[in-house]
């Protein structure tokens, strides 16, 4: 039964945020008996609202709020990402790759990188492995576990054999939080495409329809959408015991918490720590480093598309269902450090016939888009070094709708990256020329979906904002509990280690509780 | 397949006349105050969608949907597209728009590729054009499959031309 928590209960942890992060500590705390107020956003939506329909869907699912861009991220969206509840966990396309051993560990492994803030995790593979292996089962990841991977679609055909052409060997459908078979409760995937858009069958895991439920059955649970945080408070002992926020009609509340837990993505997370400065904390919230909202980090990102000689017809079938992992390593010889992946990629005609040439049009253009049917395409995933001066700041005078400062993503690439983007465009290319591509295009893609860094895990106070378990140096009883902690962004989607590291929060912050320490 | 001159005089006949077409009614069933722009309006819509299809010239598609394109480009009212109107009649003088030479129709946008009016046709162009069903059709894209149970039994992974794997 949904449980209703008054305001001013502060035995309670408020949780912010009910994506991948959020709702996963969500799940973890209430199945332990822990009483929890979840506060989220957007709206709670339901399998009916889910459409195979991309623009109509866009637009229902995004985080439209302004939010400025600047250097390489594009103004206006310079973050795709979700409001409402399950956040990203409804458009995301459920790649669950794990990060590997040497990723953690990126300064022992390349050296220092010229203007880069690289460290290694307070955590190794080895420490992870146990959390990701609950978090794979969970969510029911193919081809862990003894979980049947995904067939192979039309388009993940011509990817493999493209790919063996010029050499690589390490390809399959992937780890994917999509089930090949009904699995707890969910039915298996009917290769219908749209995953992005939400998937309308279930067959695609989220916390909307899982963690949230789950949470829901205990008698621990408060979950209140259409919630907007503006601050947490802190107390003259400079702990969190608050958090403000305003509700679907713009009223503000004020619910007192014993724990707060920020789980708000990136963006989000540093607006809102940045926001709640004090006289004690004039930097805002966990941020005497002064890291809070710098290391941004989305991921190297790039696609290559194929012209092929006959009919692909990729927007059949799960879209990202395929993967070839032979370049995650670290080799110079490539002319970059750190890895990279590629994996299957399909879009629809509006979004090909927007970008697939930038500013295309005429008679040759129209032309090239009559052999929609015939592309085949990648996604390139690759490690984004961290930077200091990649960060997230807020805007001196513009407010949004809710008063609170408009945040400025400001991201450049390193040279690093753009060694890296270019390699992978190259091989990709040869890759679809080798299996007979007339053309073959490549694409920067749109705003960042992978967010990580900015509160950067690591075990000393003075260059980094939490430890290991996401509790922040600063104030014991305030975490972060999304894809901000990661010290390095990998090359691994990062939704399986978000959830993997919210498993170990959870279990941390119940012991805890339990012990009486928060 | 390459679309012939023919085809394109064509298309552009029945784009004008649809635009006209529908001006012509938006005019008798309304009675603001803007009434009193009406055959500018009627002009500018069927000019829009002639670039519309100077954008994407499709042979098969219906030329309803080009219409359409410059009614929605016509009816925005910005002033990117007034400015674009403006400029486009200029670099091409006494000779309506319509009756214009592939080649000065082309020319004339090509020159104004790097405004916000070209910005703003090819955007409304691309969002009508490529989110409607015989489009979808034309270029053999299948769209939403959750009536028919996805594509699961529908062909997913079928493909013909590719050789054999070792």
């Amino acid at each position: 039964m949904p449980a209703n928590f008054a305001l001013d209960d502060d035995s309670v942890v408020v949780i912010i945020g009910s994506g991948a992060g959020g709702g996963t500590v969500s799940q973890q705390l209430t199945a332990r008996g822990i009483k929890v107020v979840c506060l989220e956003a957007g709206p709670r939506r339901g399998l009916g609202d889910i459409v195979n329909n991309e623009p109509e869907m866009f637009v229902k699912l995004s985080w439209l709020d302004r939010r400025i861009g600047e250097g390489y991220a594009p103004d206006g969206m310079p973050v795709w990402s979700v409001k409402g509840v399950g956040g990203t966990t409804t458009h995301w396309t459920a790649c669950c790759p794990r990060l590997h051993d040497f990723e953690f560990k990126s300064l022992s492994t390349y050296g220092e990188l010229a203007d880069c803030n690289l460290a290694d995790w307070p955590l190794s593979l080895d420490d992870m492995a146990p959390w990701y292996d609950i978090a794979e089962d969970m969510l029911g990841v193919t081809g862990t576990h003894g979980i049947e991977r995904l067939p192979p679609s039309a388009n993940f055909k011509v990817m493999e054999a493209a790919a063996r052409k010029v050499g690589y060997s390490d390809i399959d459908t992937y780890n994917m939080a999509i089930n090949s078979a009904p699995r707890n409760g969910r039915p298996a995937c009917l290769q219908m495409g749209f995953c992005n858009s939400g998937c309308a069958i279930n067959a695609k895991w989220t916390t909307l329809f899982n963690h949230i439920p789950q949470a829901e059955a205990t008698d621990y649970y408060d979950l209140r959408p259409d919630s907007m945080v503006t601050r947490i408070v802190t107390d003259e002992n400079g702990r969190a015991s608050a958090v403000r926020y305003r509700d679907k009609d713009g009223v503000e509340h004020e619910q007192k918490a014993r724990v707060v837990c920020v789980a708000a993505n990136v963006v989000e997370t540093t607006r809102l720590l940045l926001n709640s400065a004090t006289e004690r904390f004039p930097n805002g919230l966990a941020n005497s480093s002064d890291q809070v909202g710098r290391n941004y980090m989305r991921h190297v990102m790039g696609m290559v598309f194929g012209v092929m000689p006959g009919e692909v017809n990729w927007y059949k079938g799960t879209t990202c269902a395929g993967v070839i992992r032979d370049e995650i390593k670290h080799d110079t010889s490539r002319g970059f450090s750190g890895g990279f992946q590629y994996h299957l990629l399909a879009l629809g005609p509006e979004y090909i016939a927007t970008n697939l040439v930038p500013n295309g049009w005429g008679k040759d253009y129209a032309n090239l888009l009559l052999d929609y049917d015939k592309l085949s395409g990648v996604i390139i995933t690759g490690e984004d070094p961290p930077q200091q001066s990649n960060r997230i700041t807020l805007h001196a005078t513009e407010k949004d709708q809710h008063g609170l400062p408009v945040p400025i993503v400001s991201y450049n690439k390193h040279p690093n990256t753009e060694a890296m983007l270019q390699y992978a465009y190259g091989r990709a290319r040869s890759m679809y020329e080798a299996l007979g591509a007339t053309r073959t295009f490549t694409h920067e893609g749109f705003g960042a979906t992978h967010n990580m860094g900015v509160c950067r895990m690591g075990s000393d106070p003075a260059t980094s904002v939490c430890n290991s378990f996401g509790q922040t140096h600063d104030i014991p009883n305030l975490f972060v509990s999304d894809g901000s902690l990661f010290t390095t962004s990998g090359s691994a989607n990062p939704t399986l280690t978000i959830i993997s590291l919210m498993l170990r929060q959870a279990d941390y912050l119940a012991g805890e509780l339990g012990s009486g320490a928060l | 397949m390459n679309i012939t001159s023919l085809q394109r005089r064509r298309m552009l006949l029945a784009i004008s006349h649809i635009a006209l077409a529908s001006s012509l009614a938006a005019c008798s069933d309304g009675d603001s105050a803007g009434n009193a722009a009406a055959p500018v309006a009627e002009t500018d819509a069927a000019l829009l969608a002639a670039v519309a299809f100077d954008l994407f010239p499709f042979a098969e598609l219906p030329a309803a949907l080009y219409a359409q394109a410059g009614e929605r480009l016509a009816a925005a009212g910005s002033p990117a597209v007034a400015e674009g109107l403006v400029q486009l009649r200029a670099a091409t003088g006494e000779t309506p728009w319509l009756e214009l030479e592939e080649s000065s129709r082309l020319a004339a946008l090509t020159a104004l590729q790097a405004t916000p009016f070209f910005a703003a046709a090819r955007a409304t162009a691309l969002e009508v054009l490529f989110r409607a069903p015989e489009t979808f059709a034309l270029l053999g894209y299948g769209g939403s499959a959750i009536e028919q149970g996805g594509y699961i039994e529908r062909g997913f992974a079928d493909i013909s031309w590719l050789p054999a794997q070792p």
